[in-house]
């Protein structure tokens, strides 16, 4: 239950329980005071009653006190009477609503203390009011008691219970629509308000803010709401930065690393297994379109000698300087790498066999004259064999086999030179 | 006399301020609407007598004598003679007045009860007021001397009433002791019928009877026309109260004698001299129109014990 419905229920229940209250505490204090009255109104008229009857008892004019007794008792002087008695000092009725009940003796509690106080007595029980006075004539000559029904006076005061609760009931309801209304304003449009920002807020929308909501706790709950939000959404800002930043770092880490592993180390082209990876991916993509390629097996003539002879650092240069000029000789679209030791591979995509004769020519004389120093003794020369799909094989092996047998064939052969498969071929043949 | 007069004016006013003290939708007090006597009035033709008679309530011959002032009253706003004229029993009054023979008389509530419907065409006209009221009970007495408490003491004495017609003097005396199972043909010795109520209180002072049933106002007639004390009786019991003794006119009377007769029973007031020599010596404060309802009781109460005599 939403607190809207608690409130609903909670402030008409408060209301309907006050107004009630006030309600039945004035109508009861209204039975009270009505009473004392009809007990001192009665007490007054039976003392006057009391006056005469006790000069009828002290002329023994019995007539005289019955006719009186008869008169007072009549309905229409007082509906409320039931009953009016004249008792004689020895607790017999002399007179007496009822006449049949003359002489009755009345030993009741009640009359026992009428009879013996000089001051009017009343004993109030269920629907009747019962009052005794002295009837005093110069001296005691009797007691008048009188019973008087309270039932007109409970109805009235029903009636009048029944006006108050109806009053009440409709100030209950003005009080509820007046107490709703300032607690709807006050609290409950605030508290739904917060409500609305703080599920806005839990479902990520940072940008939400509470309207000023006035002085007053609700309105300080809504300024650290909004506090709250720019905090959390300043904390995910700096949070996002550094989530990207540290991507960022990883994917260079990355691409870093996956750069090792298919670089060769020396040279910076690539290495073996990225050769062989390139090899397949080429022989399946020539498969698949029908095109032709070509491969490049490159080898440094005398590369041991040269070793040998300059040393290993100056080895290691010269396949650096070998790489180079293979990335400046070929297209960016061909993939170099070091196939081992002073050999190198080349894939030559969408290459033919004349055009990769063509590239490998202009290589090795591109080798034969830029890494040489005029008039050294020893000459850096290269040997290339040269395969082509499907021709010379339609599987890397195949054609790997085909290429190293080219190369094999170029050596042979006197060295710095390119030998195609097929020449190759022809060679052996 | 005097002293009484006062405590009925000091009850009137008392009975007046209650009324007025209590709740608001109470009736005002009933007030005499009729107005005095025309002094012009003219006997019409044929009507030249007025008899009058009365229910021997009490002694006849003291009776006869306190109607006359009542007779000449009368007689001075009729303009005719006004006869007394003697009945031998409470059920002679209407008997008389049926055959014509009475025009006006007096009678008890139970006589009226039954005049009324051996005869429908007789005319209620005025109530006794006595006492200061138009009610009265009936009080069943026995001799101070005896040693009678009670009803139930006088199982196997004798005991009076005073006519089969009266009210106090028999049928609510009757009531009275059937509601106390108190069987009166078998409960008492003896049972006799006295005529009137102070032959009851004489014969209850003699000793001839040990109780009687009588009307509240017996015992000070009996002290005014014999100088019997009252408080040489002792009252035992007392009966509910019944409507006082009313005054009927028979039927084929002039409506203006009617009229004529009514407006001067209610002019009667002890407040005047002529009012109080006519009404002292009836021992009445004076009249009031008749309340047919009060008697709905009566007529119940008959109902009820007629048959069980």
């Amino acid at each position: 239950m939403g607190i809207r419905g608690k409130l609903a229920l909670l402030v008409p229940g408060l209301v309907a329980l006050t107004v009630t209250g006030v309600a039945l505490g004035v109508t009861e204090a209204q039975r009270r005071e009505q009473t004392r009255e009809m007990r001192q109104r009665h007490e007054q008229l039976l003392e006057a009653v009391g006056v005469t009857a006790a000069a009828y008892v002290a002329q023994n004019d019995m007539a005289g006190l019955d006719a009186l007794v008869a008169n007072v008792s009549q309905q229409r002087l007082d509906p409320d009477l039931v009953e009016l008695v004249v008792v004689n000092q020895d607790g017999r009725i002399i007179a007496h609503t009822d006449p049949t009940r003359f002489n009755e003796r009345v030993d009741d509690a009640f009359t026992r203390r009428a009879l013996t106080s000089v001051d009017p007595v009343s004993e109030r029980s269920g629907d009747q009011l019962r009052i005794g006075v002295p009837a005093n004539a110069g001296v005691r000559w009797a007691t008048v008691t009188a019973t008087y029904s309270l039932q007109r006076l409970n109805a009235s005061i029903a009636r009048s219970r029944g006006i108050w609760l109806l009053g009440a009931a409709l100030l209950g309801l003005v009080i509820c629509a007046l107490l709703f209304s300032g607690l709807y304003r006050v609290v409950i449009r605030p508290v739904r308000t917060l409500t609305r920002v703080a599920r806005r807020m839990g479902e990520g929308v940072l940008d939400e803010r509470v309207p000023p909501l006035g002085a007053g706790e609700l309105g300080e709950l809504g300024e650290t709401f909004n506090k709250m939000a720019a905090a959390l959404k300043a904390q995910r800002e700096n949070l996002e930065h550094a989530v990207a930043e540290r991507t960022r770092e990883l994917s260079e880490a990355n691409q870093r690393l996956e750069k090792l592993a298919v670089t060769d180390g020396l040279t910076g082209v690539f290495n073996h297994r990225r050769f062989q990876e390139a090899l397949a991916q080429e022989v399946l993509r020539a498969s698949r379109t029908q095109r032709r390629f070509s491969v490049m097996m490159v080898d440094v003539d005398h590369f041991k000698r040269f070793n040998d002879t300059f040393g290993h650092p100056a080895g290691d240069e010269l396949l650096r300087r070998l790489a180079r000029t293979l990335e400046q000789e070929l297209r960016a679209t061909d993939l170099i790498a070091r196939y081992g030791g002073e050999e190198f591979a080349v894939v030559l995509p969408d290459t033919d066999k004349d055009v990769a004769l063509a590239a490998a020519e202009r290589l090795r004389a591109a080798v034969e004259a830029d890494l040489n120093v005029p008039g050294a003794e020893h000459k850096v020369t290269i040997s290339v064999g040269l395969a082509t799909y499907s021709a010379d094989g339609d599987t890397p092996q195949a054609i790997l086999i085909a290429a190293d047998r080219a190369l094999y064939a170029a050596k042979h052969s006197g060295r710095n030179r390119v030998v195609t498969a097929a020449s190759a071929l022809e060679q052996v043949g | 006399m005097k002293r009484r007069a006062w405590i009925a004016l000091a009850e009137a006013s008392l009975v007046l301020a209650w009324a007025g003290c209590t709740q608001q939708d109470l009736e005002p007090p009933p007030r005499q609407a009729e107005p005095p006597p025309d002094p012009d009035f003219r006997p019409p033709a044929g009507f030249e007598k007025l008899t009058l008679s009365t229910t021997p309530y009490l002694d006849p011959e003291k009776l006869n004598e306190s109607l006359q002032p009542l007779a000449s009253y009368l007689s001075r706003y009729l303009h005719v003679p006004v006869e007394v004229v003697r009945a031998n029993s409470y059920a002679h009054v209407g008997t008389l007045m049926k055959e014509g023979q009475v025009d006006l008389g007096s009678f008890s509530p139970l006589s009226y009860v039954r005049a009324k419907e051996n005869d429908p065409g007789l005319i209620p006209l005025v109530n006794f007021i006595s006492d200061g009221s138009a009610t009265s009970a009936g009080y069943i007495v026995v001799k101070e001397s005896s040693p009678f408490q009670t009803l139930e003491d006088l199982k196997g004495h004798s005991f009076a009433f005073v006519d089969p017609d009266s009210t106090t003097g028999y049928l609510y005396a009757v009531a009275l002791m059937r509601s106390r199972n108190i069987d009166e043909k078998t409960w008492f010795s003896r049972t006799e019928f006295t005529g009137n109520h102070e032959a009851s209180l004489q014969a209850v002072y003699d000793g001839r009877v040990d109780a009687a049933a009588i009307y509240q106002g017996a015992l000070p007639a009996l002290y005014r026309n014999k100088g019997i004390d009252p408080l040489s009786f002792r009252i035992i019991a007392k009966t509910r109260r019944t409507p006082k003794d009313l005054f009927c006119v028979r039927s084929g009377l002039p409506k203006e004698v009617v009229t004529q007769i009514r407006r001067a029973f209610l002019a009667l007031t002890v407040r005047t001299e002529e009012g109080r020599r006519v009404l002292s010596p009836l021992n009445v404060n004076g009249f009031t129109q008749v309340d047919e309802e009060a008697y709905t009781e009566v007529r119940e109460v008959n109902a009820q014990f007629a048959g069980k005599k």
